[in-house]
């Protein structure tokens, strides 16, 4: 009887912290419940809580960046498929850039004063020696060698070759072309005359490669740089624009002037032309 | 001179233990106290560590939002559980002395999920398959560290041992 006294004694003894731990919590608990302890807990409140807040946030912060690390795969992943997704905007930017400019070429073309003659909307497919252009469409669509190439009123070339599916045109560059032109001083708007045409001089445009040559303009016209060659020849039978007159050169020796003729577009920049079909 | 400084010390002790724990907490939902509190179990004398554990557990009911005690009773029915195992066989040493504390540490856990709610609002605290899982994982981590502590220890001393002069 004695023996298990001591050993209950015993149990109690090591156990001491557990029974008043579990009785300290039980008294807390319940006067917490009736609102007893107020006090306390506001005071604990007001030394304690800046310094857990301050962990709660470093620790929350630490977390985030450790979550960040662990989803570098994921953010890979997104990062390629937002790429992707920026390609295929670009593409269907570049896209919209070449209706865009179809757009605008058909326009011009729309605008022009000989609405009669039929023409046939080509793309560029590439410029060789800026002598050269090559464009989409060929003998099945109707294009025949000689056929006229243009942008609204402005000349681009003549066809040289045709394929079935393509077609090569000379711009005026070209060391083979050769035509009549006349140098009017009209002004010109958007590739368009403005004002009555007045012939200043008729002349020859000659391709060198590099550059367009114009010779043969009357040495006692009034020609000057900045006035507009405008085509007439029976090849390309109707007034187009070429460009316009610079480096004027007049030799009181020689019998007529020559100069550059600047061309009013690019060709380079090209994308849309428009080829005459018959 | 002395008491003044323990006091002291304590205070400062108190703010970095709140600090850890709510940095760990929001950090890994680790929680270091109870490691400790199993650390210190039998090893500081049970006045000192009833007195420094009622302290802690009632910041931490505070700054929790618990009800006053819960920590204190989410620290003896763990501790409790480890005490019906020292009836039985010997904590103090060994593999088993870890499995047990492991068991303990375990159950902290999860009464951590839902002891605190059934205490506030009378409803049992939401609890998964997943909660569990991690609360395994960090039981699992916590008697690492208990141990990987026990090992510190036993090294130091051993080392202060050797110093000793012995007789043969």
């Amino acid at each position: 009887m004695l023996n298990r006294k001591k050993i209950a004694k015993n149990i109690l003894g090591d156990n001491i912290l557990l029974v008043l731990g579990l009785v300290i919590a039980g008294i807390f608990l319940l006067l917490d419940t009736f609102n007893i302890v107020k006090p306390l807990r506001s005071g604990i409140s007001f030394i304690f809580n800046p310094i857990y807040v301050d962990g709660k946030n470093i620790g929350s912060g630490a977390k985030e960046y450790f979550t960040t690390i662990g989803k570098v795969g994921d953010f890979r992943k997104e990062f390629n498929e937002l790429k992707i997704s920026s390609y295929e905007k670009d593409i269907n930017n570049a896209h919209y850039q070449v209706l865009l400019e179809e757009n605008t070429s058909l326009k011009k073309q729309l605008d022009l004063g000989n609405k009669e003659k039929k023409y046939l909307l080509s793309k560029v497919l590439g410029i060789e020696n800026i002598s050269n252009m090559q464009i989409d469409k060929g003998s099945k669509e109707g294009v025949e060698k000689g056929s006229v190439v243009s942008v609204g009123n402005m000349f681009v070339g003549i066809v040289q070759s045709v394929d079935l599916e393509g077609s090569l045109v000379l711009l005026p560059y070209s060391k083979s072309n050769s035509f009549e032109v006349f140098v009017t001083d009209v002004g010109v708007k958007e590739g368009k005359v403005v004002d009555g045409v007045s012939i200043l001089s008729k002349a020859v445009l000659r391709g060198s490669g590099d550059d367009i040559n114009i010779e043969n303009i009357s040495m006692n016209s009034a020609v000057k740089d900045g006035d507009i060659v405008v085509t007439m020849d029976e090849r390309v039978g109707g007034y187009l624009i070429v460009g316009q007159i610079a480096n004027l050169v007049s030799n009181p020796a020689a019998t007529s002037k020559s100069a550059k003729v600047a061309p009013l577009v690019d060709y380079d920049d090209l994308m849309s032309v428009f080829v005459e079909i018959e | 001179m002395k008491t003044v400084l323990r006091i002291l010390y304590i205070a400062v002790g108190l703010f970095l233990l709140i600090f850890v724990e709510a940095f760990f907490v929001n950090l890994f939902a680790f929680r270091i106290i109870f490691l400790l509190f199993l650390f210190a179990y039998k090893k500081l004398d049970w006045k000192d560590l009833l007195s420094v554990s009622f302290v802690i557990s009632l910041i931490m009911d505070v700054t929790m939002h618990y009800k006053l005690g819960t920590n204190l009773l989410l620290f003896m029915i763990p501790l409790g559980v480890f005490s019906l195992f020292t009836l039985f066989s010997s904590v103090e040493d060994g593999i088993g002395a870890y499995i047990v504390r492991f068991f303990s540490i375990f159950l902290y856990y999860v009464l951590n999920l839902i002891l605190p709610s059934f205490l506030l609002t009378g409803t049992l605290g939401s609890i998964n398959g997943r909660s569990v899982l991690y609360s395994f994982v960090a039981s699992l981590f916590a008697i690492l560290l208990l141990f990987l502590i026990n090992y510190m220890i036993g090294g130091i001393r051993k080392r202060g041992s050797q110093s000793q002069i012995r007789l043969k």
